[in-house]
């Protein structure tokens, strides 16, 4: 009833145009009937037109409750004219609420090219005003949902803010695997001294958490018995105590099978995160229940169990690593101290966890301590642990710990950690070079790919010493790959032999992929003499990999060399039966710019004898490929031909003319303008000078009979220069003559001499017409020049730059537009094109520039879009220079 | 607190580098100058121009709007004038009217292009 009412009112105030009574009805209704207002406005909106439609949301804005986000938001989302559009994102940043920011992110995808600039500056300052607020928000609406809570964490590190430190203390005891570790993430670059004793309480919470879990895990793998057994045994490891009555009632109900109320306690004790909780639940309950569990459930529960002891594992090195990081940050001296007194000596993690607290706290008493941990423990797993944190730090001598694994035949990871150790400190090539002679054929790979991923230039030598056909595979293959970090002719000769057989496809391909790729400015000119050379009897097998490493690399700048063996190529297309090997020598040859004539040809040829072996089949799409190709070789080789003959008629008829006098002269002049063709001239700017600067002489020849052949010539040719001289010869011509020069100039300017507009002088006194005119044109790709008073102006001319339009204002205190132009005119000095600019709509005055002729006027104010767009048809157009 | 003064803090106003429009003294003839737009605020612009104005002078104002096929006009009337440097004035102008438009409404659409 309201709706309607409310609708009806306001519709008829807006017919009497009474916006204030509109104003007033809207504030007090949404004071009285607030709801109802909201749901009469939504359905109104979408019925005006769009500018009641803005008025209504300004009026709105006034009120800016929460509740109207969605109602601005809809309107936003629904509003199809983009200004109005812009428009209300504009308004709607007047909201001060922390509901606005979200609603404006829904309707991201909803935003228009157009409206996107003000979306985005709109959101922007939203999210400035309101992110703090809305990432942390986000940040717990990630429970249980991970990707959810990384985004906002990413957010929270890309914008730092005070706040996130005592929220995310909070969250990070939040019994969420995403919530702590993202916590932990953001923490450890912004956590404080309270962080980290909010770290301590995570420590203890996840060590119970682990100590339950591995009990929980060793249950669930355990012949479970009788459900009443297992109950107890659950109990005991959740740490559960039940009175004597609460137990007899557990029997009594374990007995009757109503078991999901006991399991949920019992269950609890166990602090799983909720996933895990989910997952194993099934089996616990059939356990409980005395059923037989379901294979998926067994196997369910197991690896849930794995994954969840690794993921308390992960959070547990996580938290101490990322307390020793903040710790070192805040200069906590004793934080290692602590940490020390804090683990029990009976946690079965104490070392591991100390180990991650010093690779988070980089002293230099962690790194002593680290090195200790190498030197003295013999735990695989702790060395290893202690390894990887040494990667963080710096070291001037090798630990003897680290050196002992480097050669050790046993232990493969301990021996790769302590050659990466090695790698990352830049330390121990020695050592290196020298496993590479380790009769353990692991140590000797290691060795090799350790001195290739870190490009140890002073094992180079041992790797080419290394090179020899007698080497195991493996080993053979780990040196062929590694010498390929250091490039040089060297490195080619070094490999070449092992790209024939008898060695391994594998290494093979390897050893070519290292000639190819590192043997040098002529590695690739020697690898195709070699695959010419061979005929495909040794080598064919690998003439894929090869086509494969061409078309990877710079097909441009191998171009040269690769047509040069260009017959190894076709000669290979013709013998593959392989489709994926001839699509690449199509492919190559199809990507080439070819531009010299000898290769133009030859290659030509070369497909023409490919061709000739499709004959009598009908065309596939490799022949297809085939002859396109030859054509547009042949194209290119017709149009250069075309391009030189024309060439030397042009200079044939040049020379002519330039080497006789007088009659010849006039014959030779004649035969010039019989066979004139502007295409004589297309590409060939020498040429066009040439015959312009003979024509030009002709035209002031002593002879008349040559000056009148030439004025014949220059009207054929029509070039702006030539119509320029006929111009001036119109003043002092007479009779027969003066009718040969106006029939000359009566042909317009031959579209292809016609300048492109690149270049404006804009003549204005107003210092802020020339400076946005001139920003404008400038934003427009154009070069521009101006100036204020009307003789600097003049003087500009004067310099000859060659400007290719004139804006020209006509209304200037100290000399008009018209006489500006005259002036110029008279000293030769005046652009070709000119653009008059004036406020004046008096015709006479008006009537004053037609008469002197100008390419185009544009009353003030006009937009400059439309000035732009006479500029750009004037540089199109062919210029009637008459 | 005047209601201008109220509009004049929900207006933010806006540093512009490229919004230009035409402008003329209403009465004087001449010519239409070009004037550089610095500001936007509630009811008005902020020019820079090479010509001085007296407070009080009304102008012609003209507007390009994408939507528009011609310019937009509207009235204004200069409130303040101040020489910033040699040939450079600072023009605090206020719209009296725009032709088809309402003032808010111009102002919400000069805000979304030019800022």
């Amino acid at each position: 009833m309201l709706k309607n009412t409310l609708k009806i009112k306001i519709l008829d105030l807006h017919a009497v145009g009474d916006m204030s009574r509109i104003n007033e009805l809207i504030q007090t209704s949404l004071g009285q009937l607030r709801d109802k207002t909201i749901t009469a406005l939504e359905s109104l909106l979408v019925e005006v037109d769009g500018k009641f439609r803005l008025k209504l949301l300004e009026i709105l804005m006034q009120d800016g409750g929460a509740d109207l986000v969605p109602l601005f938001i809809n309107s936003i989302r629904h509003e199809k004219n983009t200004l109005y559009a812009k428009s209300q994102i504009l308004l709607f940043r007047e909201f001060k609420h922390q509901e606005a920011l979200p609603a404006l992110l829904s309707i991201e995808n909803d935003i228009d090219a157009e409206q996107r600039p003000t979306y985005q500056r709109v959101l922007g300052r939203m999210l400035s005003q309101f992110s703090e607020q809305f990432y942390m928000s986000e940040f717990r609406s990630g429970y249980g949902n991970r990707r959810r809570t990384e985004f906002a964490a990413d957010m929270m590190l890309r914008s730092p803010h005070a706040d996130y430190i005592p929220f995310l203390n909070e969250q990070i005891l939040q019994n969420d695997a995403g919530f702590r570790h993202e916590g932990l993430r953001i923490l450890r670059e912004l956590g404080d001294t309270t962080s980290v004793e909010q770290m301590f309480t995570l420590l203890s919470k996840l060590r119970i958490q682990r100590d339950k879990a591995r009990a929980l895990d060793g249950l669930i793998r355990a012949e479970h018995g009788e459900p009443d057994a297992f109950f107890r045994k659950l109990n005991q490891q959740a740490g559960l105590n039940w009175s004597a009555p609460q137990e007899a009632q557990f029997s009594e109900s374990l007995a009757r099978g109503e078991v999901n109320d006991l399991l949920e306690q019992v269950m609890g004790g166990f602090l799983l995160f909720e996933d895990v909780h989910r997952k194993i639940r099934p089996l616990l309950r059939d356990r409980l229940s005395g059923r037989v569990s379901s294979a998926f459930d067994e196997s369910r529960a197991q690896q849930t169990m794995t994954e969840y002891l690794e993921e308390l594992e992960q959070l547990l090195h996580f938290n101490v690593a990322s307390m020793g990081t903040i710790s070192q940050r805040i200069e906590d001296e004793m934080f290692v101290r602590r940490m020390e007194q804090y683990l029990p000596l009976n946690d079965p993690d104490r070392d591991r966890l100390l180990i991650s607290t010093l690779s988070g706290f980089q002293s230099d008493e962690s790194a002593a301590l680290l090195k200790e941990y190498v030197n003295t423990v013999d735990d695989p797993e702790l060395l290893a642990l202690s390894m990887d944190a040494l990667k963080n730090f710096e070291a001037t001598e090798i630990p003897p710990g680290v050196q002992k694994f480097c050669e050790d035949e046993q232990n493969a990871i301990l021996r790769k950690k302590a050659m990466t150790l090695l790698g990352e400190w830049e330390l121990g090539e020695n050592l290196i070079a020298k496993a590479m002679d380790n009769p353990s054929i692991a140590v000797r790979v290691d060795a090799l790919q350790t001195a290739a991923a870190y490009k140890l230039t002073g094992t180079r030598d041992n790797i080419l010493k290394l090179l020899k056909p007698n080497l195991p595979d493996s080993v053979l293959l780990a040196a062929v790959e590694a010498i390929r970090v250091f490039p040089s002719e060297q490195t080619g000769k070094s490999v070449r032999p092992f790209i024939a057989p008898p060695h391994g496809l594998k290494i093979r391909q390897a050893a070519l992929e290292t000639a190819f790729k590192a043997a040098g400015d002529d590695g690739l000119d020697t690898l195709l003499k070699m695959f010419s050379q061979d005929q495909g009897s040794k080598l064919g097998d690998v003439s894929e990999t090869l086509l494969q490493l061409i078309l990877n690399d710079d097909l441009a700048a191998n171009q040269d060399t690769l047509l040069k063996h260009k017959d190894y190529f076709l000669d290979l297309f013709t013998q593959s039966n392989d489709p994926a090997t001839r699509n690449r020598i199509l492919q190559m040859f199809e990507n080439m710019e070819i531009t010299e004539e000898y290769h133009l040809r030859t290659l030509f040829s070369g497909l023409q004898k490919v061709m000739r072996s499709f004959k009598g089949q009908s065309e596939n799409e490799e022949a297809f490929r085939c002859r396109k190709l030859a054509e547009r070789l042949e194209n290119l080789t017709k149009t250069r031909n075309v391009a030189a003959q024309r060439t030397r008629l042009l200079d044939s008829l040049l020379d002519t003319v330039e080497k006789h006098q007088g009659f010849p002269k006039v014959q030779a002049l004649r035969k010039l303008g019989q066979n004139y063709r502007s295409d004589l001239i297309s590409n060939n700017p020498i040429g066009l000078q040439r015959m312009l600067g003979l024509v030009g002489d002709a035209l002031g020849d002593e002879t008349t009979e040559v000056r009148l052949q030439a004025i014949a010539v220059a009207g054929k040719i029509r070039h702006p220069r030539l119509h320029k001289v006929l111009r001036t010869m119109t003043a002092n011509h007479r009779g027969a003559a003066l009718n040969s020069i106006n029939n000359a100039l009566r042909t317009p300017v031959d579209p292809i001499f016609i300048k492109p507009i690149k270049s404006i002088f804009v003549m204005d006194d107003s210092r802020y017409v020339t400076k946005q005119l001139s920003k404008v044109l400038a934003q427009a790709g154009y070069q521009v020049d101006f100036e204020t008073k009307v003789h600097a102006g003049l003087a500009r001319l004067d310099e000859g730059e060659g400007f290719d339009l004139l804006i020209l204002d006509y209304i200037m205190p100290e000399m008009d537009g018209v006489t500006f132009l005259k002036q110029a005119r008279t000293k030769e000095t005046a652009p070709e094109r000119v653009i008059v600019i004036t406020s004046t709509r008096n015709q006479d005055e008006l009537r004053d520039f037609l008469q002197i002729g100008i390419d185009g006027l544009m009353l003030k104010p006009f937009k400059m879009e439309d000035l732009i767009q006479r500029i750009r048809d004037l540089s199109n157009a062919v210029h009637d220079t008459g | 607190m005047s209601q201008e003064s109220e509009n004049r803090r929900n207006f933010e106003r806006f540093h512009s580098e490229m919004s230009i429009c035409w402008i003329r003294p209403i009465g004087e003839g001449g010519d239409f100058l070009l004037a550089e737009i610095t500001n936007i605020s509630a009811g008005g612009l902020l020019f820079q121009l090479d010509y001085p104005m007296k407070a009080g002078q009304e102008l012609e104002v003209r507007f390009e709007l994408p939507q528009n096929d011609e310019l937009v006009e509207a009235v204004a009337i200069v409130r303040h004038c101040k020489q910033e440097q040699d040939h450079l004035y600072f023009l605090g102008v206020q719209f009296k009217s725009v032709k088809n438009y309402s003032i808010p409404v111009l102002m919400a659409y000069l805000e979304a292009l030019y800022k």
